[in-house]
């Protein structure tokens, strides 16, 4: 585990001495702040701020499901592809994933503490727009309501979160080019994100369609049957991306 | 003599065909074997086998007892390596890359880095970042990474890639110094007949892929006036085997 956790260690070392993944946090936390703004602009250009039919609790409380959507959709999963693609194709492209392979790692402690990293970015850069959003739904007097269940959605989209880095890790296996690789992400993403969205049979069966599964959690009652079934579909989905990708990866020659 | 590299009819042939056919040889504690052959004779192909970047087609190899490719972990727990261009992240400083290769070891502190940036002459530069320094720099700085865990079984192929002639003479210093000092053990490539005669001990020479002799150095300079005159009378006789 030690290894592991130094691989971990490394990998997010090199991540975070990447300036884009800090420009893209940049980025992330402004659309954010201009969300809160832009309601409360549009409100009050039409004229329903102010005049005390509707408050700025009622618009901008529960500000980070609102924009949990644009995270969850398109800020995370593009995040995540680049940093798979930098830890993976990249470092096979210019020759330095030997670092760690010729020291006393074993392959899947690689493969696996490069996805940890990859997840540990999402959750990290997910935790600095909650609160970047919470902080301006308080300071726009939008009040504290959903910013407990906001948390909680947050952690539980981790899950399917983690079996998309995992997809990206193995497309990773697959292609050489680093260019390649991220516009197969890309490409796969979307055409599962638009399958799912104009073929409603095939939602439920693919793992993108779960990106945003907290909805599933909400409800006076917890459908369990249906979650479960969801839960086991997710961790199947997890399972063969994870060990394809690690055998794709151990069979590579560096 | 203790072994800690033991090659056992090792073989990894590319689709192109090139690669290494048929490699047996072992290597005991405190010697410097040389691996000489031109080039894509095969000597980086067998570093890679025994480093596990690359998976033998045939054969086993045991580094200190351990499986090279079931038991990575424990083969390269006390290996040192340095094979082709050493992998180094352009956007790190070479402290950085120190940093990062000690987490792998128990016995890696602050001192034990700061050592062997002097050992090869990087101290001053520690703080640049590695994108900008030539060719020789990078090559000291893959010699650091490899020096860092005090490892007692190193693989340097081509060592003095790249490196003027000052420090092509302080590189052999330094592997002859470990070697008889430490008793570190060194699998060495090179294509330069001369360097191996300098440093080794034991000399193995390796033509298309096959290995045509390992002899020790004063076995291989009694006939031959040099290692070149050894090296060529190998393949001569391999030459001339394939004529008749």
């Amino acid at each position: 585990m030690d290894k592991f956790i130094a691989n971990l260690q490394n990998e997010l070392f090199k991540l975070r001495k990447r300036k884009k993944y800090l420009v893209f946090l940049i980025l992330g936390c402004a659309v954010c702040v201009a969300s809160g703004l832009r309601v409360l602009a549009a409100n009050f250009f039409t004229g329903q701020l102010g005049t005390g039919n509707i408050s700025p609790q009622a618009l901008l409380g529960n500000l980070m499901n609102a924009n949990l959507t644009f995270i969850l959709l398109i800020f995370l999963p593009l995040m995540a592809m680049m940093a798979a693609c930098d830890l993976f194709v990249g470092e096979q492209a210019d020759h330095t994933m030997r670092f760690s392979l010729m020291r006393p790692v074993g392959k899947g402690k690689i493969f696996f503490s490069k996805a940890a990293a990859v997840l540990v970015l999402c959750a990290f850069d997910l935790a600095v727009m909650y609160a970047v959003t919470t902080v301006i739904q308080l300071a726009l007097g939008g009040g504290t309501r959903g910013i407990v269940s906001s948390l909680f959605a947050c952690v539980l989209d981790l899950i399917p979160l983690a079996v998309l880095i995992l997809f990206f890790c193995l497309v990773n296996q697959v292609v050489k080019g680093s260019s390649l690789a991220v516009l197969l992400c890309v490409v796969l993403y979307i055409g599962f994100i638009a399958l799912g969205t104009y073929l409603p049979a095939f939602g439920g069966l693919l793992f993108t369609g779960y990106l945003r599964w907290h909805n599933l959690w909400v409800g006076v009652a917890l459908p369990v049957g249906s979650l479960l079934s969801r839960i086991g579909l997710l961790a199947g989905y997890g399972l063969v991306f994870g060990c394809v990708g690690y055998l794709l990866f151990d069979r590579k020659e560096s | 003599m203790e072994p800690v590299l033991h090659l056992d009819h090792v073989s990894k042939v590319y689709s192109n065909g090139r690669g290494a056919k048929n490699i047996t040889f072992t290597v005991n504690r405190g010697e410097v074997v040389g691996l000489l052959g031109p080039n894509g004779s095969g000597k980086t192909t067998i570093m890679k086998a025994v480093t596990g970047l690359c998976q033998p087609t045939s054969g086993k190899i045991t580094v200190f007892g351990a499986d090279a490719v079931d038991q990575r972990e424990e083969a390269l727990a006390k290996v040192g390596t340095l094979i082709e261009q050493p992998a180094l992240y352009e956007n790190l400083t070479a402290w950085d890359h120190l940093v990062m290769a000690g987490r792998y070891y128990p016995n890696v502190d602050q001192a034990r880095m700061e050592k062997v940036l002097e050992i090869v002459g990087l101290a001053p530069y520690k703080k640049e970042r590695c994108g900008k320094f030539s060719l020789g720099m990078k090559q000291r700085m893959g010699l650091a990474l490899a020096l860092l865990s005090e490892p007692e079984l190193m693989i340097l192929d081509e060592p003095t890639n790249g490196l003027d002639i000052e420090a092509t003479v302080e590189i052999r210093e330094i592997i002859i110094r470990l070697a008889r000092e430490k008793g570190v053990t060194f699998l060495v490539a090179s294509h330069l007949a001369s360097e191996i005669e300098k440093m080794c001990s034991k000399v193995m020479v390796l033509y298309e892929g096959e290995m045509l002799s390992c002899d020790s150095k004063e076995e291989a300079l009694r006939l031959n006036p040099s290692m070149e005159d050894y090296f060529l009378a190998k393949v001569r006789d391999k030459k001339g085997s394939v004529v008749l």
